[in-house]
């Protein structure tokens, strides 16, 4: 948060000189997760009940959300800041007549970044840029069992939180319309990201312990392809 | 801003957060219900007890049974998880129900094993309840008597079958605690077939067993003799006739014992009839006279024992306090005397006691005739000896024609045709008989101190007096002889049978004198000393010596003589041919005489 109050002041203290945009970001993303699909394996093969449980959902890609504010600092270099949304999860299931034995991992990630954003071409309507984003990202998982049996349902659950750092090259193309005298402009953007310095994944109630897989502290793996759709607003 | 980011952030990650979703159903299929026994392992569908005891449960299924709960009238009586170590089971306290019927419900609990999520995690169970019926009896087991039938000649024991679900077996036991003769677990069993008893008294119990122990019924006993009959025969010898006995199937051999040897065998059963040498004794009635053995196919043996005493009746005439000395028959009135040292008593033909009179007298004779009794005792205030006619009936003292004396030897006859004559000069104390004759309403006395003897014969045609035999002819008395009279004889008398015969009696014999001819023959009895009574009796022929220690039957035709033995002073009469014993005998003295040796 403090960063982020910093950021908004660096920014602010400047803005009466550069132009500015904001940007909202709708997308999919796509998340290796290959810690938390190995927890599935190991749920599957350690589980005391003797049923045939099986991964039904393993940290598919889902929808993203995100923001963006940058000044144009030069004609060619504008660096702003983002933050984004991410979720995914998984669920190993086993489900006959008398009821259901459910394993999920929910995790979801607020991304804080740099958005360093560099003009490729810069059109009339249509502008490309190269944008090595960078920043964090806090996840926060949520690892839940739940059995359903008779009508009688039971569940327990533990959450676990990570700061990772992420890097995210991509490449944003945003056409910009003359109604709004050029203000307005709708783009994608895709990139790759990648999550770098993977920091354990700590029990929220007890920070001194952590989720381990097969023996391994287990990470949240963002990476993956990222593309959105784009809305942006330039201010000035 | 923070609080601003706070209360979108919440709202941003709940509306956009990843939800997992899919299933993975595995069809299962639905647990077994077909197939599952709950059952009672030693009953069907009713449960029989007759003591606590547990009761065992089956059970066979696919679902494995974890729990059972029983419930007898709705009272839990067992709840939970099941033993490992035996098969499920519940206790049934019997003194807590009681003799009766009572509904009892046994659930079982039992998990599916149907490998569901919920048969996994040990939630998925299934219950089967099942009702049957608690029968419980503790009432006693009755006693079981044993019935005997012996139609067909063999002994079949039988009793009344033991129909209740405790049954184990019957043991029948015989004639003895340690004697089980038969034992058969099927309770519709209930005949026994004995081929070996034969006569005699057995007795059978019969025994129950039960799951709660045995009980012993009551003894029944059963007897059963041959018909044993014992006849007189001529040449001194006695046949034995005896009827098969009840149990004569399992009689295979007859042996016959006659005082204790082995007198006649029989195999099977032809003879009924045995006939012996009669080598019995006159006397008490001796029991083991005879053992007659039926012998079975076996060890065992039937022994009857049969008694047989000399004589042809026995009698309870009804003297128990001192012995008889002398009986007289009345044979007009049809009574008899008894005279025991105490009492004079009458008795009817049957020898029921009529009347009786105590005597306080030292001794008296008496004799009967006609309708009188006389009696002749000895008066202690007079010291003399008194003569008097006795009623009969009440047995009261009457005086005889108004005389208290009797003078030996003049003839003193009381009878209408002859001149009565008393004097006062009776010698005394002294012995003396009186004989009556039973034509002549006479009376003779004989002094044995005096020498004196006189008799009449029963026609009135001759008389006895002292030593000298007279003819009479009306009035007159003709001398005929001179018989000496020997100092030892104190009985003169005619014989009523033989009227040409004058007996005189000593205690050591008899002089028979033929009137007719004056011929004497003399008839001795051995071994008589000491007699004290001496009777005739016309009807036998015979004279009996009775003394302390035996009695001597002499026939005077024959001089054929036998010994009675005298047991505890047995005194004996002889009145109309019938020997009479204080021992409460009478004998016909013709069979008597045919034992004579």
């Amino acid at each position: 948060m403090k960063f982020i109050q910093l950021s908004v002041l660096v920014l602010l203290a400047g803005s009466h000189l550069m132009a500015q945009e904001i940007t909202l970001s709708v997308g999919y993303g796509t998340y290796k997760m290959s810690d938390l699909k190995a927890l599935n394996d190991e749920i599957q093969l350690s589980s005391d009940i003797d049923l045939p449980l099986k991964t039904v959902d393993d940290f598919p890609g889902y929808v993203a959300f995100g923001g963006s504010f940058t000044w144009q600092l030069t004609d060619r270099f504008a660096l702003g800041s983002e933050v984004n949304f991410n979720s995914t999860g998984s669920r190993v299931s086993y489900d006959d007549y008398s009821g259901s034995l459910h394993f999920e991992q929910k995790i979801h990630a607020i991304s804080f970044g740099v958005l360093p954003s560099f003009k490729l071409v810069d059109g009339a309507s249509v502008i490309v840029e190269g944008q090595p984003r960078a920043g964090i990202t806090a996840s926060s998982l949520s690892v839940k069992e739940s059995i359903n049996v008779g009508g009688t349902f039971a569940s327990d659950a533990l959450d676990f939180t990570s700061i990772n750092i992420y890097l995210e090259p991509g490449l944003r193309i945003v056409r910009y319309f003359p109604f709004g005298n050029n203000k307005i402009g709708l783009g994608l953007r895709v990139g790759y990201h990648f999550t770098l310095a993977k920091s354990k994944l700590f029990l929220k109630d007890d920070d001194t312990m952590h989720l381990l897989v097969a023996g391994e502290p287990a990470h949240a793996d963002w990476t993956g392809v990222r593309g959105d759709f784009l809305l942006s607003l330039r201010l000035r | 801003m923070k609080k601003v980011i706070a209360l979108l952030l919440p709202l941003v990650v709940v509306i956009s957060c990843y939800d997992p979703s899919g299933e993975n159903f595995v069809n299962v299929p639905a647990p077994v219900t077909t197939g599952i026994v709950l059952d009672l392992a030693e009953y069907t569908d009713t449960i029989f007890v007759f003591q606590s005891e547990s009761v065992i449960l089956m059970y066979q299924g696919k679902p494995s049974l974890e729990e059972i709960n029983v419930s007898i009238n709705n009272e839990s009586v067992r709840s939970g998880g099941i033993d490992t170590w035996g098969p499920p089971n519940f206790y049934v306290d019997v003194m807590k129900f009681g003799t009766g019927f009572y509904s009892v419900e046994v659930t079982a609990i039992a998990k599916t094993n149907s490998g569901s999520l919920a048969d996994k995690i040990n939630v998925e169970k299934m219950s089967i309840t099942k009702e049957f019926v608690l029968a419980v009896d503790i009432d006693p087991v009755p006693s079981l008597p044993v019935h005997f039938d012996t139609s067909d000649g063999r002994l079949r024991v039988s009793w009344k079958p033991y129909k209740k679900k405790n049954f184990v077996s019957y043991e029948l036991w015989q004639d003895c605690w340690n004697c089980m003769v038969a034992s058969t677990t099927d309770p519709d069993d209930t005949t026994f077939i004995d081929t070996q008893f034969t006569v005699g008294r057995t007795n059978y119990r019969l025994v129950t067993v039960t799951s709660t122990g045995a009980h012993s019924g009551e003894e029944s006993f059963l007897t059963s003799f041959s018909d044993v009959a014992i006849t007189s025969l001529p040449d001194n010898k006695l046949e034995l006739t005896f009827s098969r006995p009840a149990c004569h199937a399992n009689v295979k051999e007859i042996r016959v014992y006659q005082l204790g040897s082995l007198v006649h065998t029989d195999v099977g059963f032809s003879d009924t009839t045995v006939v012996v040498e009669n080598d019995f004794p006159f006397g008490d009635r001796i029991m083991d006279a005879f053992e007659i053995e039926f012998v079975p196919d076996g060890p065992a043996s039937g022994i009857q024992m049969v008694p047989y005493e000399i004589g042809s009746r026995i009698l309870d005439m009804n003297i128990y306090d001192d012995w008889v000395r002398k009986v007289e028959y009345n044979q007009s009135l049809n009574q008899y005397y008894v005279k025991s040292r105490r009492y004079l008593r009458v008795l009817d033909h049957n020898f029921n006691k009529q009347a009786e009179r105590e005597y306080n007298v030292q001794d008296f004779t008496i004799s009967a005739n006609g309708s009188y009794m006389y009696a002749e005792m000895y008066n202690s205030w007079t010291g003399k000896y008194q003569m008097c006619s006795v009623n009969p009936i009440t047995l009261d003292t009457l005086n005889l024609k108004g005389f208290d004396n009797i003078y030996v030897p003049h003839l003193q006859v009381a009878n209408t045709n002859y001149l009565s004559t008393y004097t006062n000069n009776y010698p005394s104390p002294d012995r003396h008989y009186v004989q009556a004759l039973p034509n002549l309403n006479a009376i003779y006395v004989r002094s044995v101190v005096s020498g004196a003897l006189s008799a009449i014969s029963p026609d009135g045609e001759h008389f006895f007096s002292y030593n000298t035999l007279y003819k009479i002819e009306g009035t007159t008395f003709t001398q005929i002889a001179t018989i000496p009279v020997n100092s030892n004889e104190y009985m003169a008398v005619f014989r009523a049978d033989n009227p040409d015969e004058l007996l005189l009696i000593s205690n050591s014999g008899v002089r028979a004198l033929s009137i007719s001819t004056d011929n004497v023959r003399s008839l001795s009895v051995n071994g008589a000393a000491g007699s004290w009574i001496l009777q005739y009796d016309p009807v036998s022929k015979s004279v009996l010596y009775t003394g302390s220690a035996k009695s001597i039957v002499l026939d005077v035709d024959t001089g054929a003589s036998f010994t009675i033995p005298s047991k505890e002073n047995v005194a004996f009469s002889l009145t109309n041919g019938k020997l009479i014993s204080s021992h409460s005998y009478v004998a016909d003295l013709s069979f008597i005489k045919s034992l004579a040796k």
